[in-house]
């Protein structure tokens, strides 16, 4: 059996409108890779997340999540996602950093399933994970920006999960935090475990990723920064 | 009052359905309120005053008094919330454009209905704005039943509701039916609104659902923290509001509503002065 954790071959996707956002993408990741994905605005980045997610639905072509095709793929606790809207939720939406971790049980927990002791365990080694427990108790909207991603990441991971998915994870974040936060996320992936992040700035995830996708409809590795000058990425 | 307690079932009844939906309306309301959907309990109250206008219409003109005006306010009100979800989705980019058309739509209704009647007596007043003796002993059953549904279903689904609540694409991502448990919630909304109407009246209704979340929000950390002090706040306002009723014969709904402004403007008040002090303090601090 392949360690290919995600395999797509040959995928196109177009909304009802007509617009090709994505043509003929090839693409794999391997178990402990950590794989950053650049691109200008509307290259079909989140698009290509959201592909692998099962949000959306490719036209033609096939995607395999864990040797399993995507139709197919139920064990939803191997993956988790930190979605580029997570830190624009309603600041005053009264929930603590201990309550929004426990979110990321949902799934794994099933409905009608309550949280147990041992659950709050997970919660607060996902919230150590991120040198977050001593916020456990204060609501999210009091925190920084940095602090609320970290929070969010702890919720991706108190499932743990083997591949953690991350669209634009540092918009928001001032740039000391933007260094501790990929820091942060290079101690999970010798943690093994792996990571695919989508973001606007190739210099500070170039650092940190073991292979780095130019993604602009297409879909092409980049050997080399300097074949990619800054001005032709964005954020999506 | 404790003896006319003891002595008059009306007012158990009424006690007793008042400590319920003391109970059940800020728990769904705290729910409602984080959904950012008050003015949606707002539109079901009207489309149950529709409902409660036609049970009375039907009573008057047919003499039918199976259909009592609170069943066809309770069947008004989840009818009108079936309605609210087929427009939301209709608007999928103007979702809040439903609860303007079912509420005027409500009142509408209760116009053309009360027009049809030539007019209501006292009865209409007591569904407007509740009453302290208008709760009989098989609307208090009813009010129960509606309650266990309402702790069940909230207690089963709490952290689906809860995830969707706070982040409606990470509960899509993590399997949840999100279409199907927004439509019972609604149900559950149209249900509780209907059992609360004896007591506050369907314009007072939607308050007991919010007032008790918007003080409990600014003393709690956390969501459940915030339900347990609404529930508290909700109960202490019915029980305050149903003794003020009866010693100066008003209908409970304005004296519940008066009590839970007058602690909300209390609390913002206090707070206000505590934030007020602590800024002074520490700017003599930094002279100092």
């Amino acid at each position: 059996m392949s360690d290919k954790i995600i395999e797509i071959e040959d995928v196109s996707f177009q909304y009802d409108y007509d617009k090709t956002v994505l043509s003929h993408i090839n693409f794999s990741m391997r178990a402990g890779d950590f794989v950053g994905l650049v691109g200008p605005n509307g290259g079909g980045k989140t698009t290509l997340l959201k592909l692998i997610l099962g949000l959306n639905k490719a036209n033609n072509g096939t995607i395999r999540i864990f040797n399993t095709p995507i139709q197919e793929f139920k064990d939803k606790n191997k993956i988790a996602y930190v979605s580029q809207k997570a830190n624009a939720f309603n600041r005053g939406f009264p929930a603590t950093v201990e309550e929004v971790v426990e979110m990321g049980l949902t799934a794994s927990l099933g409905i009608f399933k309550r949280i147990k002791k041992q659950h709050k365990l997970a919660v607060y080694e996902a919230l150590k994970k991120v040198d977050m427990t001593s916020y456990a108790k204060e609501n999210i909207g009091n925190l920084s920006g940095g602090q609320q991603q970290r929070v969010f990441i702890a919720r991706a991971l108190v499932s743990e999960p083997e591949l953690l998915i991350l669209d634009e994870p540092t918009v928001g974040v001032d740039q000391q935090n933007v260094s501790n936060f990929f820091d942060l996320l290079s101690k999970l992936n010798q943690q093994h475990i792996s990571l695919l992040i989508v973001s606007h700035d190739l210099q500070a995830i170039a650092n940190h990723v073991t292979n780095v996708f130019f993604v602009n409809k297409t879909i092409q590795a980049i050997d080399s920064l300097e074949d990619y000058p800054l001005f032709t990425l964005g954020g999506e | 009052m404790l003896a006319s307690l003891l002595e008059y079932d009306f007012l158990r009844h009424t006690f007793i359905t008042g400590i319920i939906i003391g109970f059940i309306a800020p728990l769904l309301g705290s729910f409602i309120v984080v959904r950012r959907l008050s003015m949606m309990a707002d539109a079901l109250s009207h489309v149950t005053l529709a409902g409660i206008a036609f049970g009375l219409l039907l009573e008057k003109k047919t003499g039918i008094t199976a259909i009592t005006p609170f069943y066809s306010g309770l069947g008004f009100s989840v009818v009108g919330s079936l309605f609210i979800e087929k427009l939301r989705k209709l608007y999928t980019a103007f979702q809040e454009l439903a609860i303007p058309v079912i509420l005027s739509a409500g009142v509408g209704l209760s116009v053309l209905f009360i027009a049809l009647a030539d007019g209501f007596n006292a009865d209409l007043y007591s569904y407007l704005f509740g009453s302290v003796s208008a709760v009989s002993k098989q609307d208090m059953y009813i009010v129960l039943v509606i309650a266990i549904i309402v702790c069940i279903v909230i207690f089963s689904i709490y952290k689906e509701l809860f995830l969707l609540s706070f982040d409606e694409e990470q509960a899509t991502i993590n399997g949840i039916p999100a279409t199907v448990i927004h439509t019972f919630f609604i149900i559950l909304t149209a249900l509780v609104i209907a059992a609360s109407m004896r007591i506050v009246g369907v314009l007072l209704v939607s308050a007991l659902m919010t007032l008790p979340v918007a003080i409990g929000i600014r003393l709690a950390k956390g969501f459940k923290q915030t339900i347990i002090y609404s529930i508290l706040i909700g109960e202490l306002s019915v029980i305050i509001g149903l003794i003020i009723g009866y010693y100066l014969e008003m209908p409970p709904g304005g004296s519940i509503v008066l009590f839970l402004i007058l602690v909300l403007v209390s609390i913002i008040g206090a707070q206000h002065f505590k934030r007020r002090r602590l800024t002074s303090n520490m700017k003599s601090d930094v002279r100092g």
